[in-house]
């Protein structure tokens, strides 16, 4: 055994390395993961604090209060929802046993009272109150929107197409969460899956309301597309079996793109689809963020999704271009669309919490309206705009018109088939905003198998834009 | 001479740690807790009397490796005292035990390298040790090694361990030297004609029988499902191994042999295949078989840089505490901070025990050190990496820190032996 | 409150105290890398102020030491010393971390370090050593 120091120093220094991983690893976990790991569901020990600190108080725009702690009894504390069912969803529930979802999860620090993080130094004798959070929501168009969808499955999302801020995000089916522990079997059990937040996770075809996508991308890289005249002979064939038909077959004849749009027409659409192409479809559906995750304060939207179309045949790149085929999106992501074209081609920042204020009524944060990125030209938003207000003028959209008021919109009745052997009505939609000039609403409403957009989808538009607009 | 300075501060700083700690659990109630008070000044007599003897008699040994274990001990106990007082009382016991167990061996082993004689006898009692655990043991938290006698219960395998590191020593001091001859193998005989057939190196024939004897202990150790102690043992055999040959080639046959030994052990036993699974993703299994290490991460991270402070965070949300999972606990509580000082704690310890073997003037003593520094040393990576899901998670203890009668005596046994190799050195 | 603001302090000290010891355990550390460096290096010769009665010694002569040398009349000692006054395995000299120890081997006469009798001590530069009738002087 020669040179034993040597030996000895090498295997002093292996270990020595060993050594410094571990407490490098251990400081990893410390400062990238330790925030997360702390929030997560299964730490008990944020449960004795949100169970003995005073749980701030969720506001509406106008300062109606939504849900407020009910006081702490027996070390416990439950919370009020003042609205029960309208606004379940998004305002979220806290249960030491089912967790928190919603808004009371994206701000369970605030609402509990900590305003450095998780890790700040707080004083421990102020800290027995959480913060209050006043939310852009106005509770007279939730319910309104609500009540609305009646017996109906579906989803109403409205925001100010110039802020992002949302005005309403109903779901239905809904829950009462101040029964939550009682009916929580029930709810689980439930297939129609009254848990879920459809708004923000429920994915859809979007059918014809599509076509503005498509529009868009049309306007963007065929020049001249506005002048071209398409023979619409009510079918669109791609070979001996597949073809792709109007609704009711209707013919439309020799038609330019503002009345295919108006008219919805699936033949000049398909076409369009399968001339465009499906890398250029897929180019414009992601700037409108399809594919792509949206950033947003207070909801979290589950990403939206156009296929891959490389290497795909005509027919499915059609139906695509008519928002059928693989095409999947969420209700908020149609709001978006809508509320870009409404914002000049821009997108806002869906916003859901206005302010974050303490017991003195004073201001500990303020959020301001944010871009997320611009979807196309005002040029382009412009024209698509005017083809939206015809739409509700004298197209499929007319049940939407409001008097006095110069709605825009565009119908969508998809098509879906996700019970096999069973004819399913398809869904019902209609996307838009209002007034045309310096739009003040933009929305996305979706009744399933509500059948025609321009039916029960139209409808719901036109009551809300009543409601928001002319009271 | 600055050499006494140095001790004294780190001497006093002891007792003052030992002191605060005490201090500071006692006031966590309303009302102050004299047996916490009792108890920490119980455990500064214990330090200063320990110390004072080696002080006195045995100056020229190693003045650190008691100072550095009672720090650790001292962190258990507080902590031990916080979750189960109880507990914390029978460690204190185990540690006066401990302590004892140190001092005899420094007093009455005159000496050490007269004990390489003994070669059969170790393996022996290592095999018997091992297979002890298989044949007759309870299964106790998913490791098949638990013994019971009367009221107490101890782990054979880790006193295998011991005797493990002194038959390796014995079988490998004479590597490389002449004085084969003297120790008569019994695969000599058997052997000889074969290796003379073709011709192998002398050396390996030396190698073979400790080979064996190692994959028969990892193999029990798996059948155990103790996959911690097999870790344990591969990494001792692999450093003695080296400090005997200084051939880097062997350890690496080595850890090739351990990752195919490992591979088919993971297809043959579905119990390594579930801890891979849980390690790989805790989140996933958070309520079944991962909650261990979900709720050892999330007390870690609870605390904060600086802790809650003692009696103020939920330690006891963490499954198996008071053992295994007691660095997580130390975590929530005195903060990531003092985590990572006792990591540093550990390698200092390791470095002391390194050096005595240094400073060993023969092979057995010198192997002898260095086994027992690995076994420390490794067994504290091994926990700690498995708490905070940097490796599989096994079921080892923290030495000096968990709780565990026979896990303090071995270890005080093992620093006891290096503290005698560090005094007969130069 | 005031036992919730002790335990605060107390917290703080305890993280102190803790990273303290480290730290002086650390700087022992790396003193301690540092001699072992030094320590293989150290040699310290004995020379020869009054050879007494041994016929082999030359006065003024310089006996280098490194590690060890036995001292005493048998001839299988490194320094063969012929007095009558020694004993066959007087004494050893050996080295110990960084110093030189002279240990007397139960010898009937004695060994002597500066006029003292010694059984075991440590040795420094200038040390007169006095075994039998022949005085040496430690030079490092």
């Amino acid at each position: 055994m020669e040179d034993i120091s040597k030996n000895i120093k090498k295997v002093m220094i292996i270990f020595l390395v060993c050594f410094v991983c571990l407490i490098s690893y251990n400081i990893y976990i410390f400062v990238f993961r330790g925030e997360k790991i702390a929030l997560s569901v299964y730490n008990n020990r944020l449960w004795t604090d949100r169970k003995q600190v005073l749980r701030g108080s969720i506001f509406d725009r106008n300062m109606n209060v939504l849900v407020k702690s009910k006081g702490i009894k027996n070390k416990d504390q439950q919370l009020e929802y003042m609205e029960g069912k309208t606004c379940a969803h998004v305002l979220g529930y806290m249960d030491s046993i089912y967790g928190l979802t919603g808004l009371q999860k994206l701000y369970d620090k605030e609402l509990m009272g900590k305003r450095k993080g998780l890790f700040g130094f707080e004083k421990k004798y102020n800290n027995r109150v959480g913060l209050n959070i006043q939310t852009t929501l106005d509770i007279k168009l939730q319910n309104k929107a609500f009540n609305l969808l009646g017996n109906n499955k579906g989803a109403v999302v409205a925001l100010n197409p110039k802020t992002g801020e949302i005005l309403a995000l109903v779901s239905k089916p809904s829950y009462n969460p101040n029964n939550l522990r009682k009916d929580w079997d029930k709810l689980r059990k439930d297939k129609n899956f009254p848990l879920l937040n459809r708004a923000v996770s429920g994915m859809y075809a979007p059918g014809s309301t599509f076509k503005i996508i498509t529009t868009v991308c049309a306007l963007e890289n065929i020049k001249g597309i506005q002048n071209k005249v398409f023979d619409d002979t009510g079918k669109l064939a791609f070979n001996n079996k597949e073809s792709l038909k109007n609704y009711n077959g209707e013919v439309l004849g020799k038609i330019k793109l503002k009345d295919a749009f108006i008219h919805s027409s699936n033949v000049v659409f398909g076409s369009l689809g399968v001339e465009l192409g499906g890398k250029k479809l897929d180019e414009t559906a992601e700037k409108f963020y399809f594919n792509k995750y949206i950033p947003a304060d207070g909801i979290i939207i589950d990403n939206s999704r156009f296929p891959e179309l490389q290497g795909s045949n005509d027919g499915d790149i059609a139906q695509s271009a008519i928002g059928q085929g693989k095409i999947l999106a969420t209700p908020i992501e149609m709001a978006l669309v809508s509320s870009s074209i409404a914002n000049d081609g821009v997108m806002m920042k869906p916003i859901l919490v206005r302010t974050v204020f303490d017991n003195n009524g004073k201001i500990i944060k303020s959020m301001i309206p944010e871009r997320v990125d611009r979807a196309t030209t005002p040029q382009n938003a412009v024209i698509v705009k005017r083809y939206m207000r015809d739409v509700v003028k004298e197209g499929t959209g007319k049940a939407a018109n409001v008097k006095g008021i110069e709605v825009c919109g565009k119908t969508g009745t998809a098509e879906h088939d996700d019970i096999p052997n069973i004819d399913e009505s398809p869904h019902s939609w209609f996307v838009g905003f209002a007034p045309y000039n310096n739009p003040k609403i933009a929305f996305a409403v979706i009744v399933e198998d509500g059948g025609l957009g321009g039916g029960k989808a139209a409808y719901i538009a036109r009551e809300l834009i009543k409601e928001y607009l002319l009271k | 001479m600055n050499d006494i300075k140095d001790e004294r501060k780190l001497l006093v700083f002891t007792y003052l740690l030992c002191i605060m700690c005490f201090f500071n659990i006692s006031i966590v109630g309303n009302i102050i807790d004299r047996s916490a008070l009792i108890l920490g000044i119980v455990m500064c007599v214990i330090i200063s009397y320990s110390y004072i003897i080696i002080k006195r008699f045995f100056p020229d040994g190693d003045k650190y490796i008691l100072v550095f274990s009672s720090i650790l001990n001292i962190i258990g106990i507080v902590e031990l005292y916080r979750l189960n007082q109880l507990l914390a009382i029978k460690q204190t016991l185990w540690y006066t035990l401990g302590n004892a167990i140190f001092i005899i061996i420094v007093i009455v082993v005159s000496d050490l390298k007269a004990f390489n004689r003994y070669k059969y006898l170790y393996l022996i009692l290592t095999i018997v040790l091992m297979a002890l655990g298989t044949f007759w043991g309870k299964e106790i938290g998913g490791a098949k090694n638990w013994i019971r006698i009367g009221a107490l219960s101890f782990q054979p395998s880790e006193f295998g361990k011991i005797t493990l590191i002194a038959y390796l020593a014995s079988a490998l001091e004479d590597y490389g030297t002449q004085k084969q001859s003297r120790k008569f193998s019994i695969f000599d005989s058997v052997f000889d004609k074969y290796l003379k057939k073709y011709d192998i190196h002398e050396s390996y024939k030396s190698l073979i029988e400790p080979a064996l004897v190692v994959m028969v202990c990892l193999g029990f150790m798996v059948l155990q499902k103790d996959l911690g102690s097999a870790l344990i043992i591969f990494a001792i055999s692999a450093t003695m191994l080296y400090i005997a040959t200084s051939k880097f080639k062997y350890v690496i046959t080595c850890i090739i042999l351990f990752a195919i030994g490992s591979v088919i052990s993971y297809c043959m036993f579905s119990h390594v295949r579930i801890r891979i699974k849980i390690w790989l993703d805790p989140w996933k299994y958070a309520y079944s078989q991962g909650s261990q290490i979900v709720q050892s991460l999330i007390a870690i991270v609870s605390g904060g840089l600086f802790g809650s402070g003692l009696g103020l965070g939920k330690p006891w949300l963490i499954p198996v505490v008071t053992t295994d999972f007691i660095y997580a606990a130390i975590c929530e509580e005195f903060g990531i901070l003092v985590g990572i000082a006792v990591i540093i704690l550990y390698f200092l310890l390791f470095y002391r025990l390194m050096r005595a073997a240094v400073s060993a003037k023969d092979n057995f003593s010198r192997l002898l050190a260095v086994g027992y520094s690995t076994m420390i040393a490794s067994q504290a990576l091994v926990i700690i990496g498995g708490v905070t899901g940097a490796v599989p998670l096994t079921g080892i203890t923290l030495p000096l820190v968990s709780y565990g009668g026979s896990s303090l005596v071995i270890t005080y046994f093992s620093l006891g032996i290096v503290q005698k190799i560090s005094e007969e050195g130069i | 409150m005031e036992l919730a603001n002790l335990g605060l302090v107390l917290k703080f000290a305890i993280i102190v105290i803790i990273y303290l010891i480290i730290f002086f355990a650390l700087r022992i550390m790396y003193k301690d890398i540092r001699n072992i460096g030094k320590r293989t290096n150290r040699t310290i010769g004995l020379e020869i102020i009054k050879k007494g009665d041994n016929s082999i010694l030359r006065n003024g002569a310089l006996i280098p030491i490194t590690n060890e040398l036995t001292i005493g009349r048998n001839e299988n000692n490194i320094l063969v010393l012929n007095d009558l006054y020694v004993s066959s395995f007087h004494a050893k000299i050996y080295l110990k971390n960084t110093d030189y120890i002279i240990e007397d081997n139960k010898s009937t006469n004695g060994t002597f370090v500066n006029d003292k009798r010694i059984l075991k001590t440590i040795l420094k530069n200038g040390d007169e050593i006095k075994i039998g009738t022949a005085l040496f002087k430690v030079i490092g």
